[in-house]
């Protein structure tokens, strides 16, 4: 190792700012709470909201900065294979995936505070730990190396392992933080594995190198089996996390038991990083896409379908939306899939516009969903089955009209965000021939759009007599976290056009709903 | 022939020997069961109680983190041992690690000041949450609230 | 680079801007201020924009005046709001002469409606509400107007639907109330339809021809469509031009009231009257006009459609007139009035004189905005009793309304100098004068008999107006003094036909569509209770309105009176708005971005004998119409309107087209629909396809839960089982 081993003027500590921002403000929120563990949690929740404003705001000051590796580290260089490899990225899709994971916690510490107090359990450490685990959301969608990605992982897990088991009184939050935890090491073990095979094949962890060794010697590699079990291994870590069907059986329990607004944070901000790594993986392995491509889109049709049909049996509003979280994944891989497939294929490119504008919409529907759900948390107590939401409508009138737009977007129903990104991810799967991928697809929503019904009937239904003190009164972080979900889903369809300018992601050339079929 | 044969028919023979030493004393060994015999060997000591345990959460939280501030301490040790030579060598990255060292330190020690704060290794209170947590509680409102007749009514 | 024309943008969100904060802030302001101060603030937040609006709306069309006739068609974009490789619909605005009078109608009339309403209104519970409605009607009127593509006037034209919807029901605790908005709302929609296939046709037609050129995709554009409709439909075949326009020409008959889409129109006077003034006379009804002069190449493309046009305009006008005259209803004369008047701008736009259509769209807006304000001053002075036979000798009480109404009068009856006459007699002489064009085509319609109709139209028009001004302010019985004679006889003669077969027809007439029999008099003890808030005694002494309610009378008098004298050519007064030689309503033919395909000058050519004697017939035959009825008055009320009789109650009963319509539609359809929906809806649909799918989904759904048996082991299997899946498939493709 020599002199030039670690370099200050390498760093480009702008590029870090977000994630730095987000893990001070952690800090901060855990020093005040151990420094006046007898005050309310207003002030925590305050630093936050600044912390993750100021720390949107950096994402936002590095928009137009001239992209590359940021913290380089040239270990790699003794392989001969690459320059300078850094361990964090300062690119397009790192950004807007930063802001949104930032939008996201922002968003949840805002309906976090009254739900916690109504549940009787408003640990100062949720924040904190929710920050952290942001943090490490934002450290995988912010790194080429696999190694640094798994740090990520593992900060954005651990967390949540603890935030699952937060209400440690109730039996099934304790067994949703048990459940998460074994299995989540489970998941991660296959992916450490993976990417100890991966480096097994090529000698480097960095998605750069990989690429590098794939085109100099394309022939040796494309049938190395190490490198596919490598391969397959790393994406079984990325299943899991993102509940692809047959690695998402934790989901439901774990969505059911975990306290509302973590689980809000769960289905939200893990899913956009790890699609946002599992996006930078798929632009690598392209070159083994032969089989990569049909094993995806074979796990994206189960998933969808299976997702689908059990949410219909479901009787429980959170495991419901479990299902659909799960069914989701399923789409979104869909959009990774055609990306990939477009890639690789003898098709015009696809952006990374499609799966970025979709996890956004996503993240925020579902965030919102989660947080007029946990209107039912109320005395220490919560109910989450569809007869506990009987008459929200008339208590909660303003959360209860949102949630009937969340659902609305969840089931892709048009002036909604949800409704354009299904559309982008149908045209996308047909501009790569994947007719019956999009046809699932179609398919698919139409069910879906059976259960999420039954929650907004639910949710409108009154029975004569009901008691209307079973849900927690709306507080302003409550209303404002619903009137952002529900506005973010609304301006990103009336206002697409501009937003995909704004996030730069598309294909060079595309507008959003071009490629109609020419007249 | 291949050099490695002779210890690959080592390993054959030894691993034959013992699984027949073992099958044949078990097949051919006279079996007499009593109580004495199939309890469970401690050492020759007389059992006590049930092996499977609850042992108090506190144990494994203090085993967490001790493995937890050992391992901090690990790393330090590998930082001390370029350190030295960075500095030899008048490498810019001496001060510079430092200094994120110092960062690293300190934000160890918060974690320590954090430990000791809230109470974790208090072998014998458990922290509750403060009640001042839960800000203004309202008035008892658990009582059931009817809707108004006219709307129970029409429903 | 802002130009003056982006302005037009200030005059659209003015109202909008009204309209948010009437919404959000209307009912905390009357909450901090008390009723008196707040609707006072509330008043003026509405009026204000509305104003501010018809200010800048001058300025721009001042603008515009100084640019040659040939520039006057600006446009002003804001964003692309739908941009598909197909098709691109921007928000942008036109500013051109057309939709700048029209601009100026809307805002004006509207701002002095305003005005009035903050006065009529101002006992009302909901007083934000109606200005919050109010206001949103200016904002997509203005959109209606100002809009240059087909998609943000549909926007413009749901929109004022959804208001005129709201306005009719605003007293909505009245089921009666509800049930005129519900017509008007499911009347409209035939019209909607065809307008909405008009806009497809269109599109289609468009976006699959060659015309078009360079990568231009905005086909919805007027900017674009109208120049190249004479390049690009013909190629389509006949059927295709005729199609184009006369489906828009089912739009505009639902909008503009005509027949057979008049049906809601009279239902609707069940609004507040300011709303019946500013949307149901002065400014929504006139949209269909807009349209069809706006499309006017489309129109002129087809002579059978502009046969159609004319036709129906012809027929709605002398039809609507005999209908007039059976009404005992202030509002609901009027109402037929409005119909009529209609009728004669269709009529125009038939004739293709669709600059004289626009003129009468003004001069009405001004007159008929004046008539119903009155008429709307007069029930609030009689404890909103809208019967005339309980008026009479109203002028010594309401001596301004009685002097305004009076303008009013004259005006729509067609007397020189007033504004009526001149756009009636333009409408009239354009009409006789159109031979040219219908003798080049061939068509069997003889425009003369359109001018003979016309011409009667306008004597019945001065007739019924006469009537009905007669019955209110002249003479000199104080009817409602009468011990309340004629409202117990008109209740005794319901009550004696209740179960008389003859007598349903009149039911029909003055209840509507969709109203039974105990419906009807389930409304009328609804009105007595809710709407009417006190009721007309004999002691009962009229006063003379507050002065927000007559200054927009006096204000719309006055623009009755040297309206259609400015506007009209060859005047001192023209030529001060119109500082070049081009006269405002004849010259949009020729700045519109289309050249008009019918020969605009000559083709009405007549010489001035003829001319003077066509201005000689009107104007007999408005003096006529105003002698004959006052000659049957002179002794007091008709026997024939204390109790409508004969010859009268058919006319009332529009000719029991109303009944007939509501036999066919609602009775016969009604049955029809159930029958269809227990067969094939219930059976087929729902128990075949809908719940079969749904519970194979089902079942499919709840095997697949078995596998979800909670247990970690199990979870973890399943995660095993994938990987090896996975991984086995991978290795055994890669070794193949």
């Amino acid at each position: 190792m020599g002199s030039s081993g670690l370099h200050p003027a390498a760093i480009d500590w702008m590029a870090l700012g977000p994630l730095i921002g987000v893990c001070l403000t952690g800090v901060v929120a855990m020093v005040l709470e151990m420094w006046r563990p007898r005050m309310n949690n207003n002030g925590i929740v305050g630093v936050c909201i600044v912390g993750l404003l100021v720390s949107g705001f950096l994402v936002i000051a590095n928009w137009n900065r001239p992209g590359g590796e940021s913290f380089g580290a040239d270990y790699s260089e003794a392989n001969g294979a690459v320059g300078n490899l850094g361990l964090f990225i300062n690119d397009r899709l790192g950004q807007v995936i930063q802001l949104l994971i930032v939008g996201i916690t922002l968003v949840t510490v805002l309906f976090s505070e009254g739900y916690l107090r109504e549940k009787r359990l408003p640990f100062g450490e949720y924040y904190p730990l929710v920050l952290w685990s942001a943090a490490g959301g934002m450290v995988m969608a912010t790194t080429r190396d696999l190694l640094i990605f798994f740090l990520g992982l593992e900060t954005l897990s651990i967390a949540l392992y603890v935030l699952a088991g937060l209400s440690s009184k109730e039996r099934r939050s304790q067994e949703a933080a048990l459940k998460y935890f074994l299995l989540g090491a489970f998941a991660s073990s296959f992916l450490l594995y993976g990417i100890a095979l991966i480096y097994g094949a090529t000698g480097t962890t960095h998605l750069s190198g990989i690429a590098a060794i794939a085109n100099t010697q394309p022939e040796s590699i494309a049938t190395f089996s190490v490198l596919y079990a490598g391969i397959g291994l790393v994406l079984v870590g990325f299943a899991f996390k993102v509940a692809l069907v047959p690695f998402h059986m934790w989901t439901p329990d774990v969505y059911q038991g975990a306290p509302t607004s973590v689980v809000g944070f769960m289905a939200a901000g893990v899913k956009v990083a790890a699609f946002a790594a599992m996006l930078r993986f798929i632009d690598v392995i392209v070159f083994t896409s032969s089989v990569w491509i049909t094993v995806l889109a074979a796990l994206a049709a189960v998933t969808m379908t299976i997702g689908n049909l059990i949410a219909l049996a479901q009787k429980d509003a959170k495991r419901i939306l479990a299902y659909s979280s799960i069914a989701h994944a399923g789409y979104i891989l869909v959009a990774v899939v055609a990306y990939g497939a477009s890639k690789s294929g003898p098709y015009e490119p696809l952006g990374q516009s499609t799966v970025a504008y979709y996890l956004a919409m996503y993240g925020f529907m579902t965030l919102g969903a989660f947080a007029v759900l946990s209107l039912t948390g109320r005395d220490g107590k919560e109910g989450s089955t569809l007869e506990d939401y009987y008459g929200l409508y008339r208590s909660a009138p303003f959360p209860a009209a949102m949630f009937i737009v969340f659902m609305a977007s969840l089931a892709g129903i048009p002036l909604t965000g949800g409704f354009l990104g299904k559309f982008l991810i149908f045209r996308d799967a047909l501009s790569v021939d994947m007719l019956w991928l999009a046809l699932l697809l179609g398919v698919n929503s139409v069910i879906s759009v059976a259960y999420y019904l039954r929650i907004v009937q639910a949710v409108c239904t009154e029975e004569p007599g009901v008691v209307r003190s079973r849900f927690a009164p709306v507080n302003a972080g409550l209303f404002t976290a619903c009137a952002v979900c529900a506005f973010l889903l609304i301006a990103g369809f009336v206002a697409a056009d501009p937003l995909f300018d704004w996030m730069g992601l598309s294909a060079p050339g595309a507008s959003v709903v071009a490629g109609l079929p020419g007249r | 022939m291949n050099p490695y044969l002779p210890i690959v028919l080592l390993l054959a023979v030894a691993g034959l020997v013992c699984t027949a030493m073992v099958t044949l004393s078990w097949v051919l060994g006279p079996k007499k069961v009593t109580p004495y015999k199939q309890a469970p060997y401690e050492c020759g000591v007389a059992p006590i109680g049930n092996a499977r345990e609850r042992f108090p959460v506190k144990f494994y939280l203090v085993a967490m983190m001790f493995i937890l501030f050992d391992v901090e301490v690990v790393f330090l040790w590998s930082w001390m041992a370029v350190f030295k030579d960075w500095v030899e060598a008048g490498s810019p990255a001496a001060a510079y690690s430092f200094w994120g060292v110092m960062v690293y330190m300190a934000l160890w020690f918060l974690g320590d000041a954090y430990v000791i704060r809230s109470g974790a290794l208090e072998w014998e209170e458990s922290k509750t949450l403060a009640p001042e947590k839960l800000g203004p509680v309202r008035p008892s409102d658990t009582e059931e609230i009817a809707l108004e007749p006219d709307l129970a009514r029409g429903a | 680079m802002t130009t003056v024309w982006d302005y037009i943008w200030i005059v659209q969100l003015l109202p909008v801007a009204g309209f948010l904060a009437q919404a959000l802030f209307g009912q905390r302001i009357i909450a901090m201020f008390g009723p008196a101060m707040g609707r006072r603030i509330c008043g003026a937040m509405a009026v204000v924009p509305i104003a501010l609006a018809f200010v800048i709306g001058v300025f721009v069309f001042y603008k515009l005046t100084e640019l040659a006739p040939d520039q006057r068609v600006q446009i002003s974009t804001w964003f692309n709001w739908i941009d598909l490789q197909t098709l691109r619909v921007p928000f942008e605005l036109r500013v051109d002469p057309l939709s700048l009078t029209m601009v100026l109608i809307v805002t004006g009339v509207g701002a002095l409606i305003h005005l009035y309403a903050t006065g009529y209104m101002a006992t009302d519970r909901d007083y934000p509400r109606f200005f919050t409605y109010l206001n949103l009607f200016i904002a997509f009127m203005l959109m209606l107007v100002l809009g240059n593509n087909l998609a943000l006037v549909f926007i413009g034209w749901e929109g004022v639907g959804l208001c005129s919807y709201l306005l009719i029901g605003y007293w909505y605790h009245d089921i009666a109330n509800a049930k005129a908005a519900n017509k008007a709302f499911i009347v409209n929609r035939i019209g909607d339809w065809g307008f909405v296939l008009g806009i497809f046709l269109i599109y289609v037609t468009f976006a699959s021809s060659q015309a078009i050129v360079g990568d231009e995709a905005r086909l919805l554009s007027f900017d674009v469509i109208l120049p190249l409709a004479e390049k690009v439909l013909p190629t389509f075949g006949p059927a295709v031009v005729a199609a184009v326009p006369i489906l828009l020409f089912i739009g505009a008959m639902g909008k503009s009231a005509q027949f057979p889409l008049y049906l809601w129109l009279p239902d609707a006077m069940a609004g507040p009257t300011p709303v019946s003034a500013l949307i149901h006379a002065a400014t929504m009804v006139t949209a269909g006009v807009y349209l069809v002069t706006r499309c006017h190449v489309f129109f002129e493309l087809s002579p059978i459609a502009m046969l159609v046009v004319a036709c129906v305009g012809a027929f709605t006008a002398i039809f609507a007139a005999t209908v007039a005259f059976g009404q005992t209803d202030i509002k609901k004369v009027l109402a037929y009035s409005t119909v009529s008047q209609l009728g004669y701008m269709f009529l125009a736009c038939g004739v293709g004189a669709f600059y004289a259509g626009m003129f009468h769209v003004t001069t009405h807006a001004f007159f008929k905005a004046l008539l119903f304000l009155g008429s709307g001053a007069v029930i609030v002075a009689m404890a909103h009793e809208q019967d005339m036979r309980r008026y009479g000798a109203l002028r010594k009480y309401l001596p301004i309304t009685h002097g305004t109404m009076l303008i009013g009068w004259i005006a729509i009856a067609g007397i020189p100098p007033l504004a009526g006459f001149f756009s009636k007699d333009d409408i009239l002489g354009k009409t006789f004068a159109s031979s040219h064009y219908w003798t080049e085509h061939g068509w069997l319609v003889d425009p003369k008999i359109l001018y003979a109709i016309g011409l009667i139209t306008a004597f019945m028009t001065a007739m019924y107006m006469t009537r009905m001004f007669w019955l209110t302010f002249l003479g000199k019985e104080e009817r409602w003094r009468e011990s309340a004679a004629g409202v117990s006889d008109e209740h005794a003669h319901h009550e004696a036909h209740v179960h008389h077969p003859h007598a349903h027809a009149e039911h029909e007439d003055t209840h509507g569509f969709f109203l039974s029999d105990d419906e009807v008099l389930e409304r009328e003890r609804a009105e007595h209770e809710a709407e009417h808030h006190d009721v007309l005694t004999p002691d009962h002494q009229p006063k003379e309105v507050v002065p927000s309610m007559w200054l927009p009378l006096v204000a719309l008098a006055a623009l009755s009176i040297v309206g259609g004298l400015v506007l009209s050519g060859g005047y001192p007064f023209s030529e001060l708005l119109h500082w070049d030689t081009q006269h405002l309503f004849r010259d949009w033919n020729a700045i519109a971005a289309a050249p008009t395909l019918l020969p605009a000058a000559e083709m009405f050519h007549a010489d001035h004998m003829t001319e003077w004697i066509l201005i000689g017939s009107s104007v007999l035959a408005a003096i006529l119409g105003i002698g004959v009825m006052a000659f049957q008055h002179r002794l007091g009320i008709p026997k024939s309107d204390r109790e409508i009789t004969g010859l009268k109650r058919i006319m009332g009963a529009q000719w029991g087209f109303d009944g007939a319509m509501y036999k066919t539609f609602v009775d016969f359809g009604g049955r029809f629909s159930q029958g269809f929906y227990r067969w094939f809806d219930k059976g087929v649909i729902d128990g075949l396809f809908v719940n079969g799918s749904a519970w194979t989904v089902q079942s499919f759904g709840k095997l697949f839960r078995k596998a979800q048996t909670g247990y970690v082991r199990s979870y973890a299997l399943t995660m095993l089982l994938g990987v090896v899946v996975i991984l086995s498939y991978v290795i055994w493709k890669t070794n193949r």
